[in-house]
Parts: C-alpha cells; sequence; structure tokens
C-alpha cells in the first residue's frame, strides 16, 4: 500500500519536530542556566514543576508511542480481552496512592532525589540500595531499549521505510541526548508537554477519521463476530488469571517506576501532585481507551490480518485516513509525530532517571563521595550516554514483539515495590530479610520468565513478588525490631501514624 | 494543625472500597458463551467499563478528601 508519508514529506515532518524539540530544551537551558549547580536542580527540575507540566510529564512517562502501536495492534488481535489495559493504567493511580503522599513528604524534608536515596535512608543497608539500584538499572535499561527499538519501527513504520530504521533512531537519540543533557529534568517535562499534547491530538483525530471512514463500533461489532467471533467473549480461566494479573502487575509495577517515582519528588507541592494525579485517574479512558477502540475498529478496514502485519495497523489505518482529506492529513502529521515525540518523551524521563542513580546512588555514594554536585552530574550523564550507545548496538537486532519486551521489565522491577512501599509504614522491617526477599523475588521471576513458567497461569513477576513478600514478612517477624535504625525515619512514621487517628 | 493530616493508607475503610471495586474489576462474573452485543460492544465490556469509571470516581473522592499531609507552613506557599 501506498502510504502518505512516505518520500520528503516523511523526512520533512521528522526534522520539524526533531527542530521543536531541540528549541524547547534550549530555550530551558537559557531560562535556567544554573541547572547544574545541584542533583536537585538538575533531577528534579528544582522540585519546582507546577500541575500542569507535572501533569504532562506523568503522561508522557506512562503513556509511549507504544501505547499506541503495540496496544491498538493487540486490541486487533486478541479483541475485547484486552480492554484491561484501561483499568490497569488507573491501577496505577491506585498504588500511586499507597504510598505517594508520604513519600512525597519526606523527599522534601530530607532531600531525597532517587528512590534509592529513600531506601538508604530507610534500611541504611548498602547491600539493600546495591541490589536496588541494580534491578532499577537493569528495568531502565529494558525500558530504554525497548524505546530505541520502538523509534526506529515507528519512523520506519509511518514513512513506508523511506527514513531507515537507524536513521531514525540515531536521528532521535542525539535531539534526546542533546536537550536532556541542556536542561535536564526542566527540559524533559517541557518536551514532554509538547510530545503529550501531539499524542493526544493526533489520536483523537486518528479515531475520528477511523468512524468517519471505516465505521463504528456497531459495523466493527458484526465484522469480529463473522472473523474471529472469540475475540467478543469474556475472559474465562486462563484468560481471567492473565486479566487479573495484568492489573497487579501493572499496577504496582508502573507505579515503582524510579522514573515516575522522581517525579513525585519533583511536585512544587501537594496539591500540584494530587491535582495532576487526579488527571491521571482520567487519562486512561482517552488514551488506552482510543488506542484500544482504534484496534476494534480496524477489523472493519482490514479485517484479516497475520500478526506479523497486525504490528503495523496504526501506520495502515494513519495512511489510508490521510489519504482521504487534506484535514485528515495534516492531523496524521501531528499523530504521526506524536508518536514519535511520545516515544522520545518516554525514553528521556527513562535516560534521566538512569544517569541520577548512576550519579547519586552508585558514584556519589559508593565511588567519590567527596564529589561536587556538579561532577556527580557529569557522570551520570556520561554513563547514561555510554549505555544508550550499548543499548543501540541491541536495538539494531530487535528481539521478538514489543509486548513481551514490555512484560519482561516489570517482572525484574516489582520486586523493590515491597521495601520502597513497605518500607515507608513498617518499622519492623528488617534490612536483611527485605535484601533476601528482593534478591529471591527478582531471581524466581528472572527464572520463571526465561524458562517460560507461569504455574497455576499467575505471572513470573507476581510468583516472585509472592515469595519476596513471604521472605521479608516472615524475615521481619523473625529478626526486625520494632524500634527503627533511622531516628528521623521512625519520627516521621510516628507523626504520621498518631496525626491520622 | 497536626490532627487534620489524612493518609489514604491510614483509613482501612478506603481500601475495603477498592477490594470491592478490584473484585468487580475482573469480568469473573459474566456468563459464558455468545455474549450479548449493545451497539457492537459485548454487554460484559460495557458493565467492566462501567466499574472502571466508578474506579476513577473513587481515586478521585479519595485524593480530594482523604489526602492532606503537608505541614501548615509548606502549604503557605502552595501554588494558586
Amino acid at each position: 500500500m501506498e502510504l502518505a508519508f512516505s518520500g520528503t514529506s516523511g523526512i520533512l515532518i521528522m526534522l520539524f519536530y526533531g527542530i521543536i524539540m531541540l528549541l524547547i530544551g534550549v530555550g530551558t537551558y537559557m531560562r535556567n542556566r544554573n541547572v547544574h549547580s545541584s542533583l536537585e536542580e538538575y533531577y528534579l527540575g528544582g522540585r519546582g514543576l507546577g500541575t500542569m507540566v507535572l501533569f504532562f510529564t506523568f503522561f508522557a512517562t506512562q503513556y509511549s508511542g507504544n501505547t499506541v502501536i503495540g496496544y491498538s495492534a493487540e486490541a486487533y488481535r486478541v479483541g475485547y480481552a484486552n480492554l484491561v489495559s484501561i483499568p490497569f493504567f488507573i491501577m496505577i493511580i491506585l498504588v500511586y496512592l499507597l504510598f505517594a503522599p508520604r513519600m512525597y513528604k519526606l523527599s522534601k524534608k530530607h532531600n531525597i532525589v532517587t528512590p534509592v536515596d529513600w531506601l538508604e535512608m530507610k534500611f541504611n543497608s548498602k547491600a539493600v540500595s546495591i541490589l536496588a539500584a541494580i534491578i532499577m538499572l537493569y528495568a531502565l535499561g529494558n525500558f530504554l531499549l525497548e524505546q530505541l527499538i520502538a523509534i526506529g519501527q515507528g519512523v520506519a513504520g509511518l514513512t513506508g521505510g523511506t527514513v531507515p530504521y537507524q536513521a531514525g533512531v540515531i536521528f532521535f537519540i542525539v535531539i534526546m541526548v542533546v536537550y536532556g543533557w541542556l536542561g535536564g529534568m526542566r527540559s524533559v517535562a517541557y518536551t514532554d508537554t509538547m510530545q503529550g499534547i501531539a499524542l493526544l491530538v493526533g489520536v483523537f483525530m486518528l479515531l475520528i477519521g477511523t468512524i468517519v471512514y471505516f465505521g463504528g463500533l456497531p459495523a466493527a461489532g458484526d465484522y469480529i463476530r463473522t472473523y474471529s467471533p472469540e475475540n467478543l467473549g469474556v475472559p474465562e480461566g486462563g484468560g481471567l488469571v492473565r486479566w487479573s494479573n495484568f492489573l497487579i502487575l501493572v499496577g504496582i509495577g508502573a507505579a515503582v517506576y524510579p522514573n515516575a517515582i522522581q517525579r513525585i519528588f519533583s511536585a512544587k507541592s501537594e496539591r500540584a501532585l494530587k491535582r495532576s494525579l487526579t488527571q491521571m485517574a482520567w487519562m486512561p479512558f482517552v488514551t488506552a481507551g482510543v488506542v484500544f477502540v482504534i484496534g476494534i475498529l480496524a477489523y472493519t478496514a482490514f479485517p484479516d490480518l497475520s500478526v506479523e502485519e497486525s504490528e503495523q495497523i496504526v501506520g495502515m489505518m494513519a495512511s489510508a485516513i490521510a489519504n482521504e482529506h487534506i484535514i485528515f492529513y495534516i492531523a496524521m502529521v501531528l499523530l504521526f509525530g506524536g508518536i514519535i515525540a511520545a516515544i522520545v518523551s518516554t525514553a528521556d524521563s527513562v535516560l534521566l532517571t538512569f544517569s541520577s542513580i548512576v550519579s547519586k546512588d552508585i558514584y556519589g555514594r559508593y565511588i567519590n563521595r567527596e564529589a561536587s554536585d556538579n561532577r556527580k552530574i557529569l557522570v551520570g550523564k556520561i554513563v547514561g550516554v555510554i549505555a544508550v550507545a550499548f543499548l543501540l548496538m541491541i536495538a539494531w537486532n530487535p528481539p521478538g514483539t514489543l509486548y513481551q519486551v514490555f512484560v519482561l521489565k516489570l517482572e525484574i522491577l516489582v520486586q523493590v515495590a515491597p521495601a520502597i512501599i513497605l518500607g515507608l509504614y513498617w518499622e519492623r522491617s528488617h534490612a536483611k530479610s527485605v535484601f533476601a526477599g528482593m534478591l529471591t523475588g527478582a531471581l524466581v521471576a528472572a527464572i520463571f520468565t526465561f524458562a517460560g513458567l507461569t504455574p497455576l497461569g499467575i505471572f513470573s513477576g507476581v510468583w516472585g513478588l509472592i515469595i519476596n513478600l513471604i521472605i521479608y514478612v516472615a524475615g521481619s517477624f523473625a529478626f526486625g525490631t520494632a524500634p527503627a535504625k533511622d531516628a528521623v525515619a521512625q519520627v516521621d512514621g510516628q507523626e504520621a501514624t498518631q496525626s491520622v487517628r | 494543625m497536626k490532627q487534620k493530616t489524612r493518609e489514604p493508607i491510614m483509613n482501612y475503610r478506603i481500601w475495603i472500597g477498592f477490594l470491592i471495586i478490584f473484585i468487580l474489576l475482573n469480568p469473573w462474573y459474566f456468563p459464558s458463551g455468545d455474549p450479548v452485543l449493545v451497539y457492537g460492544v459485548p454487554l460484559w465490556a460495557l458493565v467492566i467499563m462501567g466499574v472502571t469509571v466508578v474506579l476513577s470516581l473513587y481515586i478521585t473522592y479519595v485524593i480530594r478528601y482523604h489526602w492532606d499531609v503537608e505541614d501548615e507552613e509548606e502549604s503557605g506557599e502552595e501554588e494558586k
């Protein structure tokens, strides 16, 4: 099929978006020249993000171009069973309610910059901090790799191969590194805002165009009934277990993403944080929901695609619609850029957090304690760029479909959740048990994932989490003592506990 | 004053509500077989969407009325 954005127009659109991102990065740097003076300034935007910017940076961190490309393809393939993608994004906010209020307060009071900072303060254990840092860096690296692959596939797919995979990746990575390098969290958050708006508008126009030219849900329902009626059925047995596993694994896993947690630290005030999280609780309907509907509506347009072909479903639909009317052509330009921008905006926050953990938790804590903040930031940046270069080499030969890669990193990352969340409230938490639980959970999750084991249909990450929690809780009951090691943490804990009654 | 501090996790009643919503969020209570379609959408999917809206409403309510932990002096510098 002739794609609407092949040839020169594809290249121009890409350049246009790239330049805008770069300008935002440079503009932010010009306005905040002291950004490299402290870790808080660089990695948390000076803890000054207001409601709107905070909302969009949460938004862009959580929703990637993947959400649009991968999830609509998945909805096309499995049908209504993929409806779970809407509530699982809301579950993330529910999990925030477990820890964000206290985490925000503590971070402000004790100048916490990374989630590992918090673990260090709470458990005062080298083993826990280093293991958590390794797990987070691994998951972030995997996540970043996924975004790099998605950038390449997105650019190549949407331009019908005019812009080769490698060129697309290199172009956007360079831009991302430059604006991230210049302005840190502020650049990332401001570009997130522009990227989020482009994605939202584009996805909505794709939905409208699909309905206008291919018909709405009733028509799609008839098609699905004819071609694959099983896609209409309610999930049962294994499908039901899979459904609830997704709610738990994504809810907890995505909430403890280190880059998501850092956004809690970056909030200007509790009020800004509350408002942006409230807005986030409603976003899944207009993002994952719209994307899901697009995948379902695609049946009417392309009723009989193979798995391989279905991966390109968004590009094919966007192209078909863009060829119909000039308004939709413009809208699809926006969508095209929006999808790429959304991938870049997820990648940039991952990279920034990756660097912050290297700066503060590895270099600053164990290698050179005396280093200035400026030097720590520099080390974080350089290691970040080296990591990107390494991941790029892997990205040249991308593995499997995007969706499988996504599940793999959550399985591991979710193992830091007990330490981060339970550690906030349970004074008895015993550092060695926390470490043993986290390590065993991560190993179980990794081994089960690689061996393809899902006993009882439960995901490997959830098994790891269950074993992790058992070791954590049993060990803390056996060896833990009620008074905390860290006096400051204890004061905070008691204060909050007593005052709520 | 400190007594006004409210933290969602410290109020167990909130979590009973979330547990009920979570249980209803899993589509175990629908009959199997050919689903009823309402404007092309399976009925079970519409019900799940309804529960999902309730989840978002409940989260909005909890954030609005059960989360207030910032100190007095800090809240003074809040944005408009």
